[in-house]
């Protein structure tokens, strides 16, 4: 149960989060395409903060608008998207209505956000490059591991979910054996994936339930697709489920647009593809040791900026592997941007990555703080303090979302 | 006799309860009513064997085209069960804010 003093804890730290992001937009506004890129990633990481939270919390409601206001912050600093005024207006009163949700935590999930995720989201699909605004209504259909459709989602959710450095796994659950039998319930484990990560979609299959003629079904199959920063050699233990019932979903989206334009006349119809890869697709390797000698499999996606200049002085040459997160493919921008590159010739750009200090001890910080909450969370759980246990989680939370922007922070380059 | 089925539903629908209240709406449906409205006001907590009775009794109303819902849903459940995309299937209401 997430009690008042948690929820409390998180109300405090968002209004503190809300504070300062009118001034900051206001003076981004004015700059217009001369913007400071610090100022909009101070507020994209503030509704980043928020967003993370209120996942834990079940605010589902401060959840999704945080979240359609960071897609568009997104963009902003990826120079993708000009901060004009209409622009800035629309977050800015999207962050209004989510000033006005935190100030009504209780009740948040049962306001309407309705308009502001309309104004949001139409002004992410306005200004995709020409190839991606179709990814607004097309579609990706995730298929397990037998080939067969699981689920669709629409592809720009799954391209976004990516952009994050985040891997993205069909899992498959069998609410009867993974959660009953041992133990857990359904509840528990919907919050303990929605702390760790994103529940983009959830399939339960009903047929195989049977009627109420039947024998009790002795299983309930849930799909799950689900997108996080954990990578692919610890998701298993991390979840405590079977290999077989953990498949990452890799990302076609750059090969599609070159073989997509092949196949045109070949039958494929419709633009949605079975996307069902394997860990085993060459271009990536989750494999990889955690040893910083490995820096051969680092791909630092360039889907932020694509120059990568060096800054002055202080830029350390650093071969990064862990943090680096190899990511499995490449987001629809850099295929564009490197028209008609296949994916092959962009999956291993180049061995090294120079990285500023400050950004390299940051990073560290963080680490350290991730292991001081962790030593926190194992010591509530051993005496069953419940109360501290909720806090370690939620400061755990907290400083992974800051962790994983601090992460995201390394792979863009000053232009 | 074509009148819609009401049922109040217990605090817990778990593992324990599931065998009473699964006779209990097999009796309920016994004379094919236009539609059953399952109550749970009074429910606090649904496991994973409470998730696939209400399912199979979503099963057996849809074979026979019996409309089927739930209503006053605990936020605790009614996130539960939006997770899970239940109500892409029937409809769900939460309970009204007082």
């Amino acid at each position: 149960m997430i009690d008042d003093e948690t929820l409390h804890m998180y109300v405090d730290e968002a209004r503190e989060h809300l504070e300062d992001i009118e001034a900051n937009l206001l003076e981004v506004e004015q700059a217009g395409d001369d913007f400071d890129s610090d100022q909009v990633n101070k507020v994209f990481r503030a509704a980043h903060s928020m967003k993370g939270g209120a996942g834990f919390l079940g605010l589902t409601n401060i959840k999704e608008l945080a979240h359609k206001i960071e897609n568009v912050l997104d963009m902003v600093r990826n120079y993708e998207l000009s901060p004009t005024p209409d622009i800035v207006n629309i977050v800015l009163l999207a962050f209004d209505r989510l000033s006005e949700l935190v100030d009504k935590v209780t009740e948040s999930n049962e306001m309407e956000i309705d308009e502001h995720i309309q104004a949001l989201t139409a002004v992410t699909s306005n200004n995709l490059p020409n190839d991606e605004k179709d990814s607004v209504s097309r579609e990706v259909e995730i298929a397990d591991k037998t080939g067969r459709n699981v689920m669709t989602i629409s592809e720009l959710d799954f391209n976004q979910a990516r952009k994050g450095g985040n891997y993205i796994y069909l899992l498959e659950f069998d609410l009867i054996h993974d959660v009953q039998r041992k133990d857990k319930k359904p509840l528990d484990l919907i919050k303990e994936m929605q702390s760790t990560g994103n529940i983009m979609e959830v399939k339960v299959d009903l047929q195989s339930v049977g009627s109420l003629d039947d024998e009790p079904s002795n299983i309930l199959p849930m799909y799950m697709l689900f997108s996080t920063i954990i990578e692919p050699d610890i998701i298993t233990t991390f979840l405590d489920m079977e290999q077989e019932r953990v498949l990452p979903i890799e990302d076609k989206s750059a090969e599609k647009e070159a073989v997509s334009e092949e196949k045109s006349g070949a039958g494929q119809g419709q633009s949605s593809e079975s996307i069902d890869e394997t860990i085993d697709k060459s271009d990536s390797a989750p494999d990889l040791p955690p040893s910083e000698s490995n820096a051969g499999k680092v791909e630092p996606e360039s889907e932020k900026v694509p120059e990568k200049k060096n800054g002055p002085g202080e830029t350390v040459s650093k071969e990064i592997s862990k943090p680096e997160k190899p990511v499995k493919g490449k987001s629809k921008k850099a295929a564009k941007e490197k028209a008609g590159e296949s994916s092959g010739a962009s999956a291993v750009q180049s061995e090294s990555l120079r990285v500023q200090v400050s950004l390299l001890e940051n990073l560290m910080n963080l680490a350290g703080e991730l292991v001081l909450s962790r030593n926190q969370l194992m010591q509530s759980v051993s005496v069953k303090d419940n109360r501290a246990v909720e806090s370690s989680a939620q400061r755990i939370d907290l400083v992974t979302s800051e962790l994983q922007e601090a992460i995201m922070l390394t792979r863009m380059q000053p232009v | 006799m074509s009148e819609e089925v009401y049922l109040e539903m217990p605090e817990n629908i778990v593992s324990t309860a599931t065998e009473d209240i699964k006779a209990e709406l097999i009796r309920a449906l016994e004379n094919d009513p236009p539609a059953l409205a399952l109550d749970l006001e009074k429910t606090r907590y649904v496991d994973s064997m409470g998730i696939g009775v209400l399912i199979a009794a979503f099963n057996s109303c849809h074979k026979k085209q019996i409309e089927f819902k739930l209503l006053n849903v605990d936020k605790e459940v009614y996130e539960l069960f939006t997770t899970m995309r239940l109500d892409q299937h029937f409809p769900i209401q939460p309970k009204e804010k007082g």
